[in-house]
């Protein structure tokens, strides 16, 4: 792995451009693996959802199928929406992880992101960031302890919760079209889970409401995000392709955590600061 | 209750299995022997013979075999035990049964005694010694009362209480009032189970309350085990739900209970696992067209319905339900529901009225109340939420360019 380089002085590399009419840095954000991890993620939620759709409610007619008695469209997208549906799973689990115990060093502790839960009670903060979605206030208020606001913060563990049940739900589908394996298992562990819920089919149900979840919040987000580059100027939008993203810089207010990261570091894989 | 056993746990190697398995059915084998003679030893409670109903059925010791062969197999249980259930079938004279109605249709028993050839499921019926039911005796008023008074002393903790419909325990139980007296169903049930040895809910509506406990639920209907559970009484309930139930999960449970001299083992919803372990989805005839993606378009679709097309778009619930009926089947192995070309309602299912409502649409098509007092789907308030998100980031955006044209002016007039 890299070496800790974050006691670097801030950001030498930085290039200054200027920006709505001040000086700002372009550094590097967001790493190869968040970027990565941001799309692969996009497409698999896509596919899930239309196959999802196409699994709840078969929309192509035999007249456009043809004969399937050899292809078996059906189990083929149930397949893959199955398969899709554990690699996002995977993502799940490694940023919940990432997210609970790795530190400020990038080691093992206590989660960096962990220790930003405060936020979610700093009314102030609540105040600073509403004020600003809400037009009342022209700059974007600085967090010092978080790299996210307190409305982000909320949405983005409400959308791994989503991300946990959809999967839960998912496996407790799958498994009794499955003979054995990995979802059979776990289905016979989750078990209490279907039945606390009152059967397979509002197990099935939940599935399907969940998945609105994540339809809403990708208009919200995209929303957010180019508002947000549009309006401070941060280039966000652009960094979670290239990974170089705006900053103030860092003599404009006092220096934080933030402008001593370097690329390399698992650093907050959305540091956008939308909500 | 045993938690539900669908989901296995990692299969041990095949041959631990087979080994494993052997042992385990001799040693049930021993259970059934030692209870069979226990039973045996018992005086009849009435004077009715195998051979006696035989002989009316039309039937001979060989078809009566045959029966109880495939009766063994329904059970789930090998070939060893073939004559052990002939046997328990014989016995099953000695075991007392109450057949009590509540707020029910009658449909369980109609459905039982209305098949057009009589088979193991009847034959049943005439042997066990069915103390009080309503529906098939012939005092009445009074008369009946004593009957089941005079009963349930008799065979105190010794018979076996078929219940059938709900129990509506709204306003002290009086949605329902039974007899010349007038007594409650809450009291008939407190009353019958407290002396039974066990309980069978028979029908959806006993075993989760049915279609009297679909929203709203006036009169707070609830199943069998549920109320009992409320009312701390502990007498081993099993749910035998279906709309009708199958005359073959009445007998066979009815048999388990003579052969081993307990309930079967249940999944995680009261049923047991012989007869309900498995999904209608996964014993279906039309499963192969399901994975082919090629479905029966709608009513109309004369075409589908002929090649016997899966039933999913025009509303099936197989994949949500539990029940062995694509196997055994209704009447006599006759047909069944899918077979006769309409999908599964998932009737055996708890709450099925509410969660598997509407019954021609594939569950995504499941009807919520909203709050601007119609109906709709998960997919069209999903639909109106995006529209409204879309809405409101269209005002959030012009009231953005708005204030942005506004503050670049007054920051122009504050560089002059
Ligand atoms: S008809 Fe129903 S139970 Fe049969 S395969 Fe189709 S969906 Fe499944």
């Amino acid at each position: 792995m890299t070496t800790d380089t974050r006691r670097l002085p801030p950001r030498k590399d930085a290039v200054v451009l200027e920006r709505e009419g001040r000086p700002r840095m372009v550094v590097y954000v967001f790493g190869r693996y968040v970027r990565a991890a941001h799309w692969i993620r996009n497409a698999l939620l896509i596919w899930l959802v239309l196959s999802g759709i196409y699994l709840g409610n078969p929309f192509l007619a035999r007249s456009l199928t043809g004969d399937t008695s050899s292809t078996f469209t059906l189990a083929q997208v149930r397949g893959w929406h199955v398969a899709a549906g554990w690699i996002l799973l995977a993502f799940t689990i490694a940023r919940i992880y990432q997210f609970l115990f790795i530190n400020e060093r990038g080691r093992l502790g206590l989660g960096k992101e962990l220790k930003m839960a405060p936020i979610l009670v700093n009314w102030k903060a609540w105040r600073d960031q509403l004020a600003f979605y809400l037009l009342m206030r022209r700059e974007h208020p600085h967090f010092t302890y978080s790299n996210y606001g307190p409305l982000q913060y909320l949405v983005y563990t409400a959308l791994y919760a989503a991300l946990l049940i959809i999967s839960v739900t998912g496996i407790l589908i799958a498994a009794p079209y499955l003979q054995s394996g990995v979802a059979v298992w776990s289905a016979g562990l989750l078990s209490p889970i279907e039945t606390a819920l009152g059967g397979i089919a509002n197990v099935r149900t939940l599935h399907h409401v969940t998945m609105w979840f994540f339809i809403l919040f990708t208009l919200v987000h995209i929303y957010m995000a180019v508002w947000n580059s549009m309006r401070t100027g941060n280039l966000l939008v652009e960094g979670i392709i290239s990974g170089f993203a705006a900053k103030d810089m860092p003599d404009a207010r006092e220096a934080t955590d933030d402008d001593f990261e370097a690329p390399g570091e698992p650093a907050a894989e959305d540091t956008t600061k939308e909500g | 209750m045993t938690t539900a056993r669908r989901h296995a746990g990692p299969d041990p190697t095949h041959h631990d299995l087979e080994a494993r398995t052997q042992e385990h059915y001799e040693w049930l084998a021993a259970e059934a022997d030692k209870n069979l003679d226990r039973l045996e030893a018992q005086d009849p409670v009435h004077d009715v013979t195998l051979d006696d109903v035989l002989k009316r059925r039309g039937l001979s010791r060989r078809d009566f075999l045959k029966m109880s062969a495939v009766m063994t197999a329904t059970l789930g249980l090998p070939p060893m035990f073939d004559l052990r259930v002939a046997r328990a079938q014989e016995v099953a004279t000695r075991l007392p049964v109450i057949w009590q109605e509540l707020q029910s249709c009658s449909g369980n028993s109609m459905a039982l005694i209305r098949n057009a050839n009589p088979g193991t499921d009847e034959l049943l019926l005439d042997l066990i010694s069915l103390e009080y039911a309503e529906i098939l005796m012939a005092p009445s008023g009074q008369a009946a009362e004593d009957v089941l008074a005079d009963a349930i002393e008799r065979y105190d903790g010794q018979y076996i209480a078929v219940f059938e419909g709900s129990v509506p325990v709204a306003e002290d139980g009086g949605y329902l009032t039974i007899g010349p007296t007038g007594e409650t169903g809450v009291h008939k049930v407190e009353h019958i189970s407290r002396h039974a040895a066990a309980v069978i809910a028979a029908g959806t509506c006993s075993a989760y309350g049915g279609i009297p406990a679909a929203r709203p639920n006036p009169t707070t209907a609830m199943g069998v085990a549920d109320f009992l559970g409320q009312r701390g009484i502990g007498t081993p309930v099993v749910n035998l739900p279906a709309c009708p139930v199958s005359s073959t999960n009445v007998v066979g449970t009815i048999l388990e209970y003579a052969m081993f001299g307990r309930l079967p083992s249940l999944d995680a919803y009261g049923r047991p696992l012989w007869a309900y372990q498995d999904r209608i989805h996964d014993k279906c005839e039309r499963r192969g067209h399901f994975d082919a993606g090629e479905f029966v378009e709608g009513w109309t679709d004369i075409e589908g319905l002929k090649a016997g097309l899966c039933l999913f778009k025009v509303g099936c619930k197989g994949p949500m339900a539990y029940n062995n009926c694509g196997v055994v089947r209704y009447n006599e192995g006759a047909s069944w529901p899918i077979m006769a070309g309409h999908g599964c309602i998932g009737c055996s299912e708890p709450g099925f009225w509410d969660t598997l409502t509407p019954f021609e649409v594939p569950l995504a098509g499941r009807v919520y109340s909203t709050p601007f007092g119609t109906d709709a789907d998960a997919d069209t308030i999903g639909t109106v939420a995006l529209g409204a998100a879309a809405a409101g980031v269209a005002i959030h955006a012009g009231a953005t360019a708005l204030k942005a044209a506004t503050e670049s002016r007054s920051d122009a007039k504050k560089e002059q």
